[in-house]
């Protein structure tokens, strides 16, 4: 494979790492192993979850920088797990350049899950936790549609491209809301324990862990910037369902 | 036993429909929710003996070595199984009560369960924290031993 090709695919890879939701030591760490299964020159990689940078040295030429600004994306471990495998192949075996291409389109393609799938794994997520939180049947029915909508609101959101924190408070506003009215019109659900599970959808449950992680395998600066987010996660849902909760002491309700 | 059962399929079915959130496919699907599923059976178990923090330390510390051992038997990124299994832990009850509290204008509670909410998500991360530094450790032990 030329230099240049290598590098293509080296940060392609990478770049399908990080953007859905891998720890930055696997992301800087496949770049090393393919490179160095090559045999390639004096290298360099540099990530944090918004930014990619590699560089790779040629004798006899100046050195090639490829540099990417990456977007925060939703976690899709399929692709990780994928890009993962990939990595472990192209060290083994040393594929061609259109091969390895092909590959990496192919991980590219692989498909979410649909859309009516996701808004019912919200609500079932929310059913469970509201059931593992010693809610009662009936409280953990009523979190599905709670669950549902939060899903549906956060993908409308999504449209508009909203920054996270005020799609939090907003979906979260939506989770304490419709729990709110739901134990309004049946008494006997227990409203804490249905906005309790409906939250575990929307708490940074995944940032918390990966961001640890980075710390630990000694990458501060991006272990800090997903901590940020779990903080600013955290206070949005406070916001959010604090809001939906004085609404509905405000309108005499529950 | 309506406790344990309760304890087993909430945890299962809410992380297995976790799974699809963050996309998990194949075998995983079934391998990370038990994860889970061992989790909160350690969490109720320890919470028996132990006070309110160890316990949560010590079921984090059961399902990262969970991870760290099926990540190698599924051939998959120990992520999936820490992402997953970890999730009934993640305080959210946490941040609700706090919310709770700061409307109620109860100052101490509201400080008081503030406290906590970062005491557990700080036994989540040094559970994490302690399994993976190990892992590495005996990695790079067990690399130096075929070198030298």
């Amino acid at each position: 494979m030329e230099q240049h090709d290598l590098l293509q695919i080296a940060t392609d890879l990478a770049s399908c790492l990080l953007t859905s939701g891998a720890e930055i030591y696997r992301v800087e760490e496949s770049v090393r192993r393919i490179f160095d299964a090559y045999g390639a020159g004096p290298y360099e990689v540099f990530a944090i979850p918004s930014l990619l940078i590699v560089s790779l040295q040629r004798p006899g030429a100046e050195p090639l920088t490829q540099v990417r600004r990456l977007q925060e994306q939703h976690t899709h471990l399929a692709r990780v797990n994928a890009c993962n495998d990939l990595c472990r192949q192209i060290c083994r075996d040393r594929p061609s350049y259109a091969q390895a291409q092909q590959k990496l389109l192919q991980i590219e393609n692989i498909p979410s899950y649909p859309a009516y799938l996701v808004t019912a794994a919200y609500g079932i997520v929310s059913f469970g936790f509201t059931l593992l939180f010693g809610g009662s049947v009936a409280s953990a029915i009523a979190a599905l549609p709670a669950g549902a909508f939060t899903e549906l609101c956060l993908r409308f959101l999504a449209r508009f491209d909203t920054n996270s924190f005020f799609t939090t408070i907003l979906a979260s506003f939506v989770a304490g809301a419709t729990a709110c009215c739901l134990a309004a019109l049946y008494p006997c659900l227990a409203r804490d324990k249905i906005i309790i599970g409906t939250l575990m959808t929307l708490v940074p449950g995944s940032a918390l862990t990966s961001s640890m992680r980075d710390i630990m395998a000694g990458d501060l600066l991006a272990g800090a910037s997903r901590l940020i987010l779990v903080l600013l996660s955290a206070c949005g849902i406070a916001l959010g369902t604090g809001a939906a909760l004085s609404l509905a002491s405000i309108m005499g309700g529950v | 036993m309506a406790e344990f059962l309760r304890a087993v399929a909430g945890s299962f079915i809410a992380c297995f429909a976790f799974c699809f959130i963050l996309n998990v496919r194949g075998r995983l699907l079934a391998a990370a929710p038990i994860g889970a599923v061992l989790c909160w059976l350690t969490y109720l178990a320890a919470g028996r003996f132990l006070g309110d923090f160890s316990c949560y330390f010590i079921a984090t510390v059961a399902v990262s070595i969970y991870g760290e051992v099926m990540a190698r038997v599924c051939r998959a990124p120990v992520t999936v199984f820490l992402l997953v299994g970890l999730l009934p832990l993640v305080p959210g009850g946490g941040i609700y009560y706090t919310m709770e509290y700061a409307l109620q204008r109860d100052t101490t509670a509201f400080l008081n369960q503030l406290l906590t909410t970062f005491g557990i998500a700080g036994c989540l991360a040094l559970g994490v924290l302690v399994v993976s530094s190990a892992t590495r450790f005996f990695s790079i032990l067990h690399y130096h031993k075929k070198v030298f």
